[in-house]
């Protein structure tokens, strides 16, 4: 009896299915049962269904492949056909944009008029504008190497708050963050595990771009919130450079939808 | 012996051949199915070895595993825990395969 060599009977329940795993223990001669006709093709029956279960369950299991990375493949062609119908949607409204602005611009009549609400719209973020003023990529720091362990090199929107702020304060005049023109209503805030840009996610590194007086780059560098990020470099590895950057172009926001306010017809 | 062959692989054949929709609501059922359906051809093979094959135990066992295996499962789905349970199944029954494969192999090669 193999239930011995181990010991306890609660240890031993794997040794005790290793050892007497069958229905099958010979019966005592005296019990054994003559087969039968009956017997023998109840046996034959199910094994032909035995055989039948493989068969269908290899039928499912590879059958089932080709279906799923179809389905797969298709939901990939829908995001892209829908991110170009975006993009194409996207610059139509441009145009029209642009096609309003000029038709505006025409029915103002004077030039003082047209110059003054172009350099108002630059102000308001609603107007791409190009200048020198400084480049800030912020980069999150190496993921932690277990898993369970917080990332604590990773970059939350309230580090852009501070990074924007910083330049605001600093005398900077139009500021992009990705690519994503900031407004006086831009939210900058973190859904789950990405931080949204008026609604566009943005990801690491953050390359922030701001149009500033000279020397806005240097004044950067000697913010009491680069030395912040300089001590988070050398504690969580995040990566701060700033440069200064001549003639960058920063597009317009999109203006911003009327909440209070309605159209007078 | 050879007859336990030919069914099998009629019953293999008969499958691939024959188009046969498993319903949705089966289908987590159908990797239990198989490895207790493992499980009684190993046992099977080993009883007839062994010269202690029963026509009628076979039958049952087999039907019986299937359906203990499927209810356990089921249970455990309607706990929750019908993965964790679907696991218990398939380390019993595999644990079963393998020492009757091993008394298999004793059998025909004494080793």
């Amino acid at each position: 009896m193999a239930g011995t060599r181990f010991g306890l009977p609660s240890v031993d329940l794997l040794a005790q299915f290793w050892n007497q795993p069958l229905d099958y223990e010979a019966p005592p001669p005296d019990r054994r049962r003559p087969r039968t006709i009956s017997g023998r093709l109840l046996t034959v029956a199910v094994i032909v269904v035995i055989g039948l279960l493989l068969a269908v369950a290899w039928r499912e299991s590879v059958l089932s492949q080709p279906a799923d990375a179809k389905a797969r493949e298709d939901l990939r062609d829908d995001i892209a056909a829908q991110r170009e119908d975006n993009e194409v949607l996207t610059d139509f409204t441009e145009r029209l944009r642009d096609d309003v602005n000029a038709m505006r611009d025409e029915l103002l009549g004077s030039q003082a008029a047209v110059e003054q609400l172009h350099r108002d719209e630059a102000a308001a973020g609603l107007r791409a504008v190009t200048g020198d003023g400084a480049k800030v990529v912020v980069a999150n720091g190496p993921e932690p190497d277990n898993t369970t362990g917080s990332h604590l090199g990773e970059i939350f929107d309230r580090d852009l708050h501070l990074i924007v702020n910083t330049l605001w304060a600093l005398g900077a005049e139009a500021i992009a963050i990705d690519g994503q023109r900031l407004t006086a209503v831009t939210t900058i805030r973190a859904a789950g595990k990405v931080i949204l840009v008026d609604f566009a996610p943005v990801s690491s590194p953050y390359e922030i771009v701001a149009i500033g007086p000279p020397g806005l780059a240097d004044d950067f560098g000697a913010s009491a919130t680069a030395e912040t990020f300089r001590q988070y470099g050398t504690d969580y590895g995040i990566a701060l450079t700033v440069e200064a950057v001549d003639d960058v172009v920063l597009p317009a926001a999109s203006p911003p939808s009327l909440n209070d306010a309605t159209p007078k017809d | 012996m050879i007859i336990a062959v030919i069914a099998l692989a009629v019953g293999v054949v008969m499958g691939v051949l024959v188009d046969i929709n498993v319903p949705v609501g089966l289908q987590p059922y159908l990797p239990i199915a198989v490895v207790a359906a493992l499980d009684a051809l190993f046992g099977g093979v080993r009883a007839h070895l062994d010269g202690a094959f029963d026509d009628k135990q076979f039958t049952i066992s087999f039907i019986s595993n299937v359906l203990v295996a499927g209810l356990i499962v089921y249970l455990g789905d309607q706990l929750g825990v019908g993965a964790q349970l679907s696991t218990g199944v398939v380390v019993v029954l595999g644990i079963r395969i393998f020492s009757n494969a091993a008394a298999i192999r004793r059998r025909l090669f004494s080793a």
